[in-house]
């Protein structure tokens, strides 16, 4: 958890200016923005820490909330999907803008 | 003040336990904690929106416009400005943790101070990208 959030304290200044540069622009920008190897890099690389610090930090909320085993056990398993399912998804996007 | 726990596979499960909340006085600092894991999980839900946007644009232009029309709604701006004090509070919150990780800012005047540029600093931040972006488009 600590190395993650040391990671994105980092990593949110980069996503920030990342969306900032995305402000305004129409469709065919965005697209064009998002072929540049820095900002996809940047973005997956933020997306990729974020799932990690999610799964752990769901993770310690359902240590906190959920104590009967099997809610807990299924809890953890669909944590795991969702933030798993994030992280394909957007790194799928990313590498089909960029390899387009 | 640590609870016996074990999970399903029967590894003990150390974890620690709220204090009694009755004898707590209000406070800043732990409106700011409680704070701080409710836009965590807040943000959870949220990162649909950023993988929603960026498939959208991979898929193409009629799926951009979809999205971009959502967005742009009131109820998709409203929506975005919550995410947006979410992030920033959360991570001006984890700047705090990080600080209290090196061992400094344990002394009730730190703490209050912390808790304050958190609560402030977040909106402070949240209202300059609102600025920021109406500005760009």
């Amino acid at each position: 958890m600590r190395i993650t959030s040391s990671m994105l304290l980092v990593l949110s200044i980069a996503f920030v200016a990342v969306i900032m540069s995305l402000l305004g622009k129409d469709y065919a920008a965005v697209r064009a923005e998002l072929r540049h190897p820095l900002p996809v890099i940047l973005l997956a690389f933020f997306i990729l820490a974020c799932i990690y610090h999610m799964k752990l930090g769901m993770q310690s909320i359902i240590d906190d909330y959920v104590h009967h085993a099997h809610l807990k056990e299924w809890s953890l398993i669909a944590n795991f999907v969702f933030c798993l399912s994030i992280g394909l998804a957007s790194v799928y996007a990313l590498l089909r803008l960029s390899l387009a | 003040m640590t609870r016996l726990e074990t999970d399903a596979r029967g590894t003990e499960k150390r974890r620690p336990l709220s204090p009694h909340l009755q004898v707590y006085r209000p406070m800043l600092t732990m409106a700011m904690s409680i704070a701080h894991r409710i836009t965590g999980a807040a943000l959870y839900v949220g990162m649909l929106l950023l993988a929603w946007f960026l498939v959208a644009v991979s898929a193409g232009r009629g799926a951009y416009d979809g999205a971009a029309y959502c967005l742009n709604s009131i109820p998709g701006k409203g929506v975005l400005f919550a995410f947006t004090w979410a992030f920033f509070h959360h991570f001006l919150g984890g700047i705090r943790h990080v600080i209290w990780d090196t061992g400094h800012g344990f002394e009730p005047k730190e703490r209050e101070f912390l808790a304050h540029a958190t609560l402030y600093g977040g909106i402070a931040l949240t209202a300059a990208a609102w600025v920021v972006a109406y500005l760009f488009s």
